[in-house]
């Protein structure tokens, strides 16, 4: 619980807060952007921990916002959970090449959800 | 002092006798006279005196003193005659008297001598002149520059003039002979001449007789015996005398001249003396003149030698100089006939130059058959032969190089014309003649053989150069013939069948004979009458005959005769294995035989030849075939233009017309209701051909051809017999049937405004036109005909698709519904689900446990309807056929692990046991784990739910069958009747009201899982009694885990065909390749017996019985159980588009090609879902190909690129970098060739992969220069989806291999 900072990229409202409850609960700090040019500029500006970013997202899609991410020096180590659909292999397969570190189906397990975030913050690379 | 002698006799007797007569007076007279008688003394002493001058004169007065004492002493007694003075003055005067009549007498003799000697030394100096004019004349006669015998005459004549005689005669020696030989006569008579003319008198006999003293001859006195010139003779011609003086030079006895006269003369001294001289110096003159002509001679012979020498090298070709030569000799040699001779073998001969009128020796001769001329060869010197029958014969051998090689032949008609000296100059000459025949056989030699050589070369050239056998065989004719140095060469073909040949080509040289000129081209001979031709053939080797063989069969002589030639060549002529004819060399000149050198030459240039004929017949062939090839070609490519039979036939015929100048052609079709030839197509048609023929009324070519469906050539119109169709200005015409099987549907009718315009070949083409034009003609017809039918099917066809396509859109829609559905039922339920469990969780704040109980309520409805909304999306994807299965290799005891783990927590919550029972050994299976795993928890799921706590339920997996796992979930729960064992894998159906309560569940699972296992060739069932449990089982197929790679190994193929036969091949073919075929032979059941083995492909006939295949078709494809099977139809009606629209997988036309089958089998029951997309680049400019290829290709993982021109293609291969290339060969600007050579040196293209799609036939030339450069090749009409999968297939396969290859 060493508060790192979450990014979450989300357009559905009531999935946004699904999300932010179940973190904050966790004890993260969490950050928000609703759709891919907010998440690109939150990002860049705040350098999250880690991004959990939908791909269903208007204006700039997830799949882009997470190869412009993936592209820029600053952001680049960044590990970001691409927020899928249900076994959508195509969604997965697109998401991963995009550059996505990995997924976060939906429905959302509320109670698988920290621990797999954890997970991948401790699997970073220490800087 | 001869004359002293004669002239005292005379006085002397007159002295004497007067002295006689004085003293007989005395003695009788002195008595009557006294003393004075002694005065009578007076006269003998005068007498005395005269008769011997002066001292006969003194003597007679001596006498007469002396007869005057005796007087006086017998009559005067006493009386002394000294006393008396009378007395003595008497016989004092008469002494005086006597001595002065002595005197007188002495003086007048000293006068008369002087005077006599005077005349003498007069005439003598008369003679003398006389003999040097003689002389003189003479001389200057032998010394004036004539000939021998004209200067012999002269000289004769001469003589006979100075000496005064009739006639003379000139002898000369022969020789050869030693023996007199009339040279010269003169004044004497020609009879006479004639039989004196050979006295058989030699040289040394008339020395002899000369020397003996025989000069002069008597004829009267002398007797035929002593006399060598039968006195009788000259007697008879009136001569009498004979002068003759030998004709002498340096002591050699050259001849005789001898004078004749008709007076009995003396001759004198001088005469013979100066007839002695005249011999000599006619004998000088002979010897200067022999010597002289001699030298003439040897000048002359020199000169014609060197004439002859020059004559014989100036040119190298001696035949005809040798005839000019011997002209030459004839002035060095004297003959009548002459003969050169040349030796050919040891024994043998013949004559190449002959003067005179009979040949010393025939044309041939042999050595046995002249004696002479084997003498001369033998002795290697000349002979003179022994003179017969007044002949002479001279024979001098020819030696060139210590070899005799021929001979002379001199003859002359008369005898002992030959001597030494000419044998030496025809000897010389000989040599000559020799030395220029071996040049001139070097020489010919050396030509011949760079004649031969040069001519094989222009030959071969020229062979090598026509391609036309026409042009080539009077070629052959004409070189053979020059170079064997024939009169006449003819080349016969041999046809195929061996038994006639053809004058195919002829040659009479200049040499030849007015019979040998005749042309022979074109005739045909049986080979049977051709025996000598038949035996070369047979032998296959050169054969030469001639008419002096002596063992010539008669009826090569026979046949030599009567082609007037002495010689005859024959060689065959070979092509290959295969006699081909037969060359023949006549030679009408010589009875000749060919040399090796010029058989083998004949053989060179006949090889040469046939190599030639064989490249012309290739060439031909090749022309001919190409001219077909373009033909029909065009014709194709008119066809392809169109599709109507009239604008087809019409191009056709056009296309034919072009072909064939000045030439008008007519297609006319069978029609068969009203039995009529009709003009369908033509070009420059006229006459009849333009109304329709009755097959039965009418007449003519057309028609009968038509009749009879047989070709029929009329070389002239007008020439043959069928006057009656006759059309102005037709000559000759050919037509041919137009044949589909043996039915005739037309003809195809050519005509030209000459005669023997159209060949066999033409017949030829024309009837592989026709033919071709038939199968155009049928399809046009059937086209026409299927193409109602097909307009119809596809308007059916159009309407099923339009159909299809709103299906398919509704289908779509629906998916799209669903897909957004589950979406938008997703999303709030995250929500319900997500923050009920963030209550429970306690993430925000503790709940009392009433509100923990309602939050669990709402969670556990979330997951429901979650689990509900799945299972509907499944179902519809299933229903949909999208479902896709991710097969992998599963490891079945982790999974079933796995399984276990999950339902653990549901099975403890309600105080239930979960027994695992995983059999040892489990093969691995190839299924989509997350799908078994699926089934697996949804009958573990149902087992839980359908059992009451503390039951007990059971997993198990064991290997049923070598084919199949058997996974098994059995239960001790309320169990299922019977009759629902069925209804419970059906949708949204629960077996019963009462159960609903103690379950949830939308009643979709089992169906759900049904159809997982159907999908993966398994089925699934259910045991179980009312209140005893159940057990819900399925099988799957372990044979697709039989190969990792997910082989279609054993997977079951039902294959539907009611030709048993066909059915077995197909079954065959399926063994085969691993599958486990299962045959069905009817069209009803397929449905359920397609349910029942669950086949991973079904292959579908159309015409079967019971139903037809579209039915069955239609009813695979609306079963739920059967829709996913592919079904390939496999027909013998072409109609794919019907059978995709009914949802067909593939489609294959009857008789279908294994390797096409193989192809499908392969494809479909080897599903690529991760394919990735392979690019195919199409340079075609046809884009309705491109469209055919693409549509083709829809549905695959291949995308098309269009280009629609060469440099197109080039530009879009080298941006795309296309998978694989198909290349049309024809296009506009840079064509397919020039494209494939761009895209082969361009590093880019050089590795990818070109197949040639073409529509027009490929030579082997063409097939040759693309084999190393294209991967594969494809007929455009050859074009199937079948065939096109199957190609890309092949070219996938090598190109991996090939990648494999280099990583």
């Amino acid at each position: 619980m060493a508060g790192e900072t979450v990014l979450v990229v989300e357009d559905n409202k009531m999935n946004r807060k699904l999300v932010i409850t179940v973190l904050k609960a966790h004890g993260y700090r969490v950050l928000t952007a609703v759709d891919g040019a907010e998440g690109i500029a939150t990002a860049l500006r705040e350098r999250p921990d880690i991004i959990l970013m939908d791909l269903q997202l208007p204006q700039v899609n997830g799949y882009d916002a997470i190869r412009i991410l993936k592209s820029r020096p600053e952001t680049a180590h960044i590990p970001i959970l691409a927020i899928t659909a249900h076994a959508m292999d195509d969604e997965r397969k697109r998401a991963h090449e995009a550059g996505c570190d990995g997924y976060i189906t939906k429905p959302i397990n509320t109670r698988a959800l920290s621990p797999l975030i954890r997970r991948h913050l401790d699997a970073r690379t220490p800087e | 002092m001869d004359t002293g002698i004669q002239l005292p006799s005379q006085k002397s007797i007159l002295a004497i006798g007067s002295w006689t007569l004085y003293l007989l007076l005395l003695d009788i007279l002195y008595p009557f006279l006294g003393m004075s008688v002694a005065v009578l003394a007076l006269v003998p002493v005068v007498a005395m005196g005269w008769a011997w001058g002066t001292l006969g004169g003194l003597i007679g007065g001596a006498l007469a003193f002396l007869s005057g004492m005796w007087l006086l002493l017998i009559y005067g007694g006493d009386l002394s005659p000294l006393g008396d003075p009378a007395y003595l003055v008497s016989a004092a005067l008469i002494i005086l008297v006597g001595l002065t009549t002595g005197r007188l007498r002495d003086l007048a003799a000293r006068a008369e001598r002087e005077l006599s000697e005077r005349e003498k030394a007069e005439a003598a100096q008369q003679r003398r002149h006389m003999e040097l004019t003689t002389l003189h004349a003479i001389s200057q006669t032998l010394a004036s520059p004539l000939e021998l015998d004209d200067l012999l005459h002269e000289a004769l004549t001469r003589t006979i003039q100075a000496m005064g005689f009739t006639g003379g005669l000139i002898y000369l020696v022969d020789e050869r002979t030693g023996r007199l030989t009339l040279t010269s006569h003169s004044g004497l008579p020609a009879p006479l001449v004639e039989q004196v003319a050979d006295p058989d008198i030699d040289a040394a006999t008339c020395a002899a007789l000369y020397s003996q003293g025989q000069g002069q001859r008597h004829f009267e006195t002398c007797s035929e015996d002593d006399c060598h010139l039968r006195p009788a003779l000259f007697r008879e011609a009136g001569l009498r005398s004979c002068l003759w003086a030998l004709l002498i030079s340096q002591n050699d006895v050259l001849g005789v001249i001898a004078l004749f006269d008709s007076a009995s003369r003396s001759v004198s001294g001088w005469e013979h003396a100066l007839l002695a001289s005249i011999g000599r110096q006619i004998g000088m003159a002979v010897e200067r003149a022999i010597l002289f002509q001699n030298i003439v001679q040897e000048r002359e012979a020199a000169r014609i030698l060197l004439h002859t020498a020059r004559i014989l090298s100036s040119t190298l070709q001696i035949d005809k100089l040798l005839d000019r030569a011997l002209d030459e000799l004839r002035r060095l040699v004297p003959y009548d006939d002459a003969a050169i001779g040349i030796l050919q073998q040891e024994q043998r001969g013949w004559v190449v130059a002959a003067r005179g009128e009979t040949a010393p020796l025939p044309r041939e001769f042999t050595l046995s058959g002249h004696p002479l001329v084997r003498r001369v060869v033998r002795e290697r010197e000349p002979v003179i032969a022994p003179d017969e029958r007044g002949r002479s014969r001279l024979g001098v051998p020819l030696i060139a190089k210590d070899k005799v090689i021929g001979v002379l032949l001199l003859t002359a008609r008369r005898a002992r014309v030959y001597d030494r000296r000419q044998a030496h100059l025809a000897l010389t000459f000989a040599h000559q003649v020799a030395m220029a025949i071996e040049n001139s056989r070097l020489y010919e030699q050396t030509r011949a053989q760079l004649h031969e050589v040069t001519l094989l070369h222009s030959v071969t050239a020229a062979l090598s150069s026509t391609l036309d056998a026409d042009q080539l065989l009077p070629y052959v004719a004409h070189s053979l013939c020059e170079m064997l140095n024939g009169t006449r060469a003819e080349v016969y073909r041999l046809n195929r069948q061996a038994e006639v040949v053809v004058i195919a080509a002829e040659y009479a040289a200049s040499a030849a004979t007015e019979r040998e000129r005749q042309r022979h081209l074109g005739e045909v001979h049986l080979l049977d009458d051709l025996p000598a031709v038949a035996e070369a053939l047979a032998r296959r080797r050169p054969l030469h005959f001639r008419l002096t063989d002596p063992d010539l069969a008669p009826a090569l002589r026979e046949w030599l005769t009567s082609r007037d030639a002495q010689a005859v060549l024959l060689l065959p002529l070979e092509l290959g294995e295969r006699v081909i004819g037969c060359a023949l060399v006549w030679d009408s000149q010589t009875a000749r035989s060919f040399t090796d050198g010029e058989v083998a030459t004949g053989q060179t240039l006949l090889h040469q030849a046939a190599t030639a004929l064989e490249n012309a017949r290739l060439f031909a062939e090749s022309r001919r075939q190409l001219r077909e090839l373009q033909l029909l070609h065009d014709v194709s490519w008119a066809a392809s233009t169109s599709l109507r039979l009239e604008e087809t036939m019409q191009a056709a015929v056009e296309a034919l017309a072009a072909e064939l100048q000045d030439t008008s052609v007519a297609l006319m079709l069978v029609d068969q209701e009203s039995e009529t030839l009709r003009l369908v197509a033509g070009v420059g048609v006229a006459g009849e051909k333009v109304r329709p023929l009755h097959l039965r009324r009418d007449e003519g070519i057309a028609v009968w051809v038509a009749r009879h469906g047989r070709p029929l050539l009329i070389p002239d119109v007008q020439a043959g017999h069928r006057r009656g169709s006759i059309v102005s200005d037709i000559r000759s015409e050919l037509c041919v049937p137009m044949l589909v099987g043996q039915q005739v549907i037309g003809v195809l009718d050519i005509e030209s405004p000459h005669p023997d315009a159209f060949s066999r070949n033409d017949q030829r083409l024309l009837t592989t036109l026709a033919s071709n034009l038939a199968i155009l003609v049928e399809r046009a017809r059937l086209f026409e005909e299927v193409e109602a039918a097909r307009a119809e099917l596809q308007e059916r066809a159009v309407a099923l698709e339009r159909a299809n396509a709103r299906l398919r859109e509704l289908d779509r829609l629906k998916d799209q519904f669903l897909a957004n559905m589950s979406h938008e039922l997703r999303t709030p339920l995250n929500s319900i689900i997500g923050f009920s469990e963030v209550l429970l969780d306690g993430l925000v704040g503790e709940i009392n446990p009433e509100q923990r109980e309602c939050v669990e309520d709402i969670h556990f409805s979330g997951l429901h309807l979650m689990e509900i909304i799945n299972d509907i999306l499944d179902l519809s994807k299933i229903e949909a056929g999208r479902m896709k299965l991710r097969l992998d290799t599963l490891d079945v005891p982790a999974l079933l692990e796995e399984v276990r783990a999950t339902v653990l927590a549901l099975i403890e919550e309600k105080g239930q046991t979960l027994t695992l029972e995983v059999a040892d050994d489990l093969p691995p299976v190839v299924a989509d784990r997350i799908r078994i795993r699926q089934v697996l928890l949804n009958l573990l799921s149902n087992a839980n739910k359908f059992t009451p706590p503390g039951g007990q339920i059971t997993l198990s997996c064991r290997q049923e069958s070598p084919d199949a796992l058997l996974f098994s979930v059995s239960d001790t729960g309320i169990g299922i009747r019977p009759e629902d064992h069925e209804i419970v894998f059906e949708e949204f159906r629960q077996v019963d009201g009462s159960a609903t309560r103690e379950t949830e569940g939308a009643g979709l699972g089992l169906a759900i899982s049904k159809r997982l296992v159907e999908m993966h060739g398994g089925r699934i069932w259910v045991e179980s009694e009312l209140g005893h449990g159940a057990t819900f089982s399925f099988l799957l197929p372990v044979s697709k885990s039989a190969m990792p790679s997910g082989s279609p190994r054993h997977a079951t193929v039902l294959v539907v065909e009611d030709d048993r036969q066909f059915s077995n091949l197909l079954a065959f073919y399926l063994r085969r390749e691993g599958y486990r075929p299962v045959q069905h032979f009817n069209g009803r059941g397929v449905v359920e017996r397609a349910c029942e083995v669950q086949p991973a492909l079904i292959t579908l006939d159309v015409m079967l019985p019971g139903q037809d295949g579209w039915a069955v078709l239609r009813d695979l494809k609306s079963n739920p159980r059967t829709k996913e099977i592919p079904v390939l139809v496999i027909s013998v009606l072409e109609n794919s588009a019907l059978a995709f629209s009914l949802g067909a997988t593939d489609y294959l036309v009857k008789p279908a090609r294994r390797d096409d089958l193989y192809a499908i089998l392969h494809r479909l029951t080897n599903p690529q879902p991760s394919a990735p997309e392979s690019t195919i680049l199409v340079v075609d400019d046809d884009s309705e190909f491109i469209r055919l290829v693409e549509g083709m290709l829809q549905g695959t993982s291949y995308r098309v690129i269009p280009a629609y021109s060469g440099e197109e293609g080039l530009a879009r291969a080298r941006a795309t970098l296309p998978d694989i290339i198909f290349l049309d060969l024809i296009l506009p600007g840079m064509n397919g060739f020039q494209v494939l050579e761009a895209l082969r040196t361009d590093p880019l293209t050089a590795d990818t992969p070109i197949v040639v799609v073409t529509s027009r036939d490929i030579t082997a030339a063409e097939r040759e220069l693309l084999n190393d450069h294209i991967q594969g090749m494809m007929p455009k009409t050859a074009l199937t989806p079948q065939s096109l999968l199957a190609e890309l297939c092949h070219l996938e396969r090598a190109i991996s291999s090939h990648r494999i290859e280099e990583d």
